[in-house]
């Protein structure tokens, strides 16, 4: 093959070029941290990207969801414990006033005392949570429980409310009011009257009541623990879950530093011996030599 | 022999000499120009003269300067740069569509829309609260531009693409008179038996430019004219030229043929009356832009549009079986802005395969956006299942599930698979077209380099010839002045 000056020009052009191009490659590389800037850079890399990208979304708003839902749980727990303790106060009342030796004076601040409580639990039935009564069903912008003297209404509903806390689990985040508080205020309410008209059977009655309240407190708290743990626990798998995740996608997408800077340097020398070689290609001529 | 033809012999050899000379001082001048194609002086003995001792030839003429070239290599050559033009064509394009999903990153569609979902679940968290209410209104807004400005971008890429096969169209023109020109200078120039080389370069580039463009068949008649097809159509015949011209709408367009008043003639012959007058690029630039312009964008545009009316027609369904924290019910989520000259079929009819005719969809992804209720009021925002269940989020959950459902392709995919399968064959088609186009142009530059071999102007050569053909002419020269001595002891000493 007959080489001409030209070929020799545009071999040495589409050489530095070439060189040149792969250089930059390589730097857009380092400089990004990304082995994929675009889709076509490896379009099954790319939806697995996507995906995984939209998988560590998720668990962070599940994470979210659990957050959410503990709050709302320990907020109930607390507020049980509190009612649980109220409940023993007043079998302790009960049980003082239980032998029919006590006189009218001390029946009234019994009496007094119960209310109190009575007040007291029903204000713990209407505890409010970033803005929700958390124990009214789904009718958290209603107060649920209404006073008034000796009858307790119920306002709220049966509603349960849903937290997404996996990709296709939900718990239940609420304790239904109805469900633990008309008892206790029915027991409260009762026992105010046995203490009022001092009778014995009643009193003995409502301490019965009052045993079997706790022990139903006891058991929604139990509940309530119970999922407490499970959010718990599905938080701490989320977490390894995204740490899974997080590494595959920075296999996937992110350039390994090292390696890259290697090539980079690889393909520099390359380039300059390219440049060198066509320097010296180029100059000599036999018109040098003619003379 | 006598003397003076040996002075007419010598005058003949200097003659010569300086022809070559002044082809090597052309060639010398051309080596970089383009299309240039090396010379070369053909010399060749003159007519033997009867000698009493035999025959002695009379020297040297030139006979002519004819230019090195191949011309198999040339038909190849213009082959192969037609599929390059197509490649490069295709793979740029494909690259400004890439760059306008703009996948991978953190402000593409997928990244919006689960972002969307997100923010319902962020609402099944507080469905009472109005913050969490905007919020969700944002992301869909968001989420609802994002789908339009794809769209849109698009449609002014589709745009873009028809204006430059409008100028392409206008440059295929403008050779194709130019051949048409040189064509008649040529014939008149060969007419007195010369062979017009510059002028021939020149006509040669000119059709190793067309070929970039459209597929064309080249032929060489008698009278050296050459006599152009491109796209099956006649488009230069000897001194004339025939048009190319754009017909169709922004959605499809396609290359009208204009023929020169004897070429209508001729066609008229053949087909008689009502000839077909689309061009049928099949190849080059022409075919790359018109396959970006009637098949690649429309059909991502109608794979947007069926995501967007999937999207919508999901929400809206769970949606409206909600209640809304003011008791509103049976409301839309997302709605499409009666902007549209084409107002999308509100009943989305779940068809979105390749190839699919655009009814269904069409306008969906470029008018989707919230209802003006929702945007209006976020109390509308349906959460509930019940009426005045202010906490009550399963229609939100259920609305944030939609992410897994399989909704798209006749429900074997959901909303993101579907949006996935998309980018990764957009992917995949830009993939191939670079590397389609790198190969190509590895060919092309080969086969130029191989006619560089053969036509190119080597300085080396030029060099040696030029030293060769110097000391010829010295040595005519010499020879001359020893005839002349010769002659001046037969005039003088005698």
């Amino acid at each position: 093959m007959r080489i001409t000056n030209k070929i020799i020009a545009a071999q040495i052009k589409e050489t530095i070029s070439q060189h040149a191009r792969r250089l930059q490659e390589s730097q857009t590389a380092i400089a990004s941290g990304k082995r994929i800037n675009k889709s076509s850079d490896d379009p099954v890399g790319t939806t697995q990207v996507i995906k995984q990208r939209a998988q560590i979304d998720r668990i962070d708003q599940l994470n979210r969801n659990i957050d959410d839902g503990l709050g709302f749980l320990n907020r109930t727990d607390t507020v049980l414990s509190e009612v649980r303790s109220q409940l023993v106060r007043a079998k302790e009342i009960a049980l003082a006033q239980a032998n029919g030796t006590a006189d009218a004076s001390v029946r009234d601040s019994a009496v007094k005392e119960v209310t109190m409580i009575l007040e007291d639990v029903v204000g713990l039935a209407n505890t409010e949570f970033n803005g929700r009564f958390i124990f009214a069903g789904h009718k958290t912008q209603t107060q649920p429980f209404q006073l008034d003297v000796s009858t307790v209404t119920y306002h709220g509903d049966e509603g349960q409310i849903q937290r997404q806390i996996g990709f296709h689990e939900t718990i239940q985040a609420n304790i239904v009011g109805s469900d633990v508080f008309p008892q206790v205020f029915d027991t409260l309410i009762n026992l105010r009257e046995a203490v009022q008209q001092n009778d014995q059977g009643a009193i003995q009655a409502a301490i019965d009541d009052l045993d079997a309240n706790i022990k139903t407190t006891l058991n929604t708290q139990a509940d309530v623990g119970t999922r407490v743990n499970r959010l718990e626990t599905q938080k701490e798998r989320l977490l390894n879950a995204k740490r899974d995740i997080t590494q595959i996608l920075s296999d996937t997408e992110d350039v390994d530093l090292a390696e890259a800077i290697t090539e980079f340097s690889l393909k520099q020398t390359a380039l300059q011996a390219a440049l060198e070689s066509a320097a010296r290609i180029i100059q000599p001529s036999l018109l040098n030599f003619l003379r | 022999m006598s003397l003076i033809t040996g002075l007419n012999m010598g005058r003949g050899a200097l003659q010569a000499q300086q022809s070559a000379l002044q082809v090597i001082g052309n060639n010398i001048a051309n080596v970089n120009t383009p299309g240039y194609c090396r010379q070369k002086v053909n010399l060749k003995t003159g007519l033997p003269q009867t000698d009493p001792i035999g025959q002695i030839s009379s020297g040297v003429t030139v006979e002519s300067a004819s230019r090195a070239r191949d011309v198999l290599l040339n038909r190849i050559l213009r082959r192969e740069t037609q599929n390059l033009g197509h490649y490069e064509t295709l793979k740029n394009s494909l690259e400004q569509i890439e760059s306008i999903f703009n996948e991978p990153s953190e402000t593409g569609l997928s990244s919006l829309m689960s972002q969307f979902f997100n923010a319902w679940e962020d609402l099944a968290n507080n469905p009472e609260h109005l913050s969490a209410r905007m919020a969700l209104r944002e992301r869909g807004t968001a989420l609802a531009k994002a789908i339009n400005e794809t769209h849109f971008r698009l449609s002014q890429l589709q745009e873009d693409i028809g204006e430059t096969l409008k100028g392409k169209i206008e440059e295929v023109n403008n050779i194709a008179q130019q051949i048409a020109n040189l064509n008649q200078q040529i014939k008149t120039t060969e007419a007195s038996k010369k062979i017009a080389n510059e002028l021939r370069d020149r006509r040669d580039l000119l059709v190793d430019q067309l070929s970039s463009f459209v597929d064309i068949d080249v032929l060489e008649t008698e009278d050296g004219t050459l006599t152009i097809n491109a796209g099956q159509k006649n488009l230069v015949s000897g001194m004339y030229a025939s048009e190319f011209g754009i017909e169709g709408d922004s959605r499809s367009l396609s290359v009208r043929y204009v023929p020169t008043p004897s070429a209508k003639a001729e066609l008229f012959l053949k087909f008689g009356e009502g000839q077909e007058t689309t061009v049928n690029v099949r190849n080059g630039e022409l075919k790359g832009l018109l396959d970006v312009h009637n098949n690649i964008i429309p059909d991502y545009q109608k794979r947007l549009d069926d995501l967007a009316a999937g999207l919508a027609k999901e929400v809206n369904e769970l949606h409206k079986t909600g209640f809304g924290l003011d008791g509103s019910t049976g409301q839309s989520f997302f709605t499409f802005t009666s902007a549209s000259s084409n107002p999308p079929d509100p009943l989305y009819k779940g068809g979105n395969h390749r190839g699919e005719s655009y009814s269904d969809n069409t306008g969906a992804a470029s008018t989707i956006a919230l209802d003006e209720a929702i945007a209006a009021d976020v109390k509308k925002i349906a959460t509930s299942a019940e009426i005045d269940a202010p906490s009550d989020n399963s229609i939100a959950l259920m609305i944030s599930q939609l992410r897994t459902k399989e909704v798209m392709n006749e429900d074997t995919a959901t909303l993101s698979d579907f949006y996935q399968s998309m980018i990764a064959e957009l992917g995949a088609q830009s993939q191939n077209a670079a590397q389609f186009r790198d190969a190509q142009e590895l060919v092309v530059s080969q086969i130029h380099q191989r006619r560089e071999s053969v036509s190119g102007v080597s300085l080396d050569e030029e060099a040696i010839d030029l030293v060769n053909y110097q000391s010829a002419y010295q040595a005519a020269a010499r020879y001359i002045n020893a005839i002349n001595e010769l002659l001046d002891v037969v005039v003088n000493r005698l």
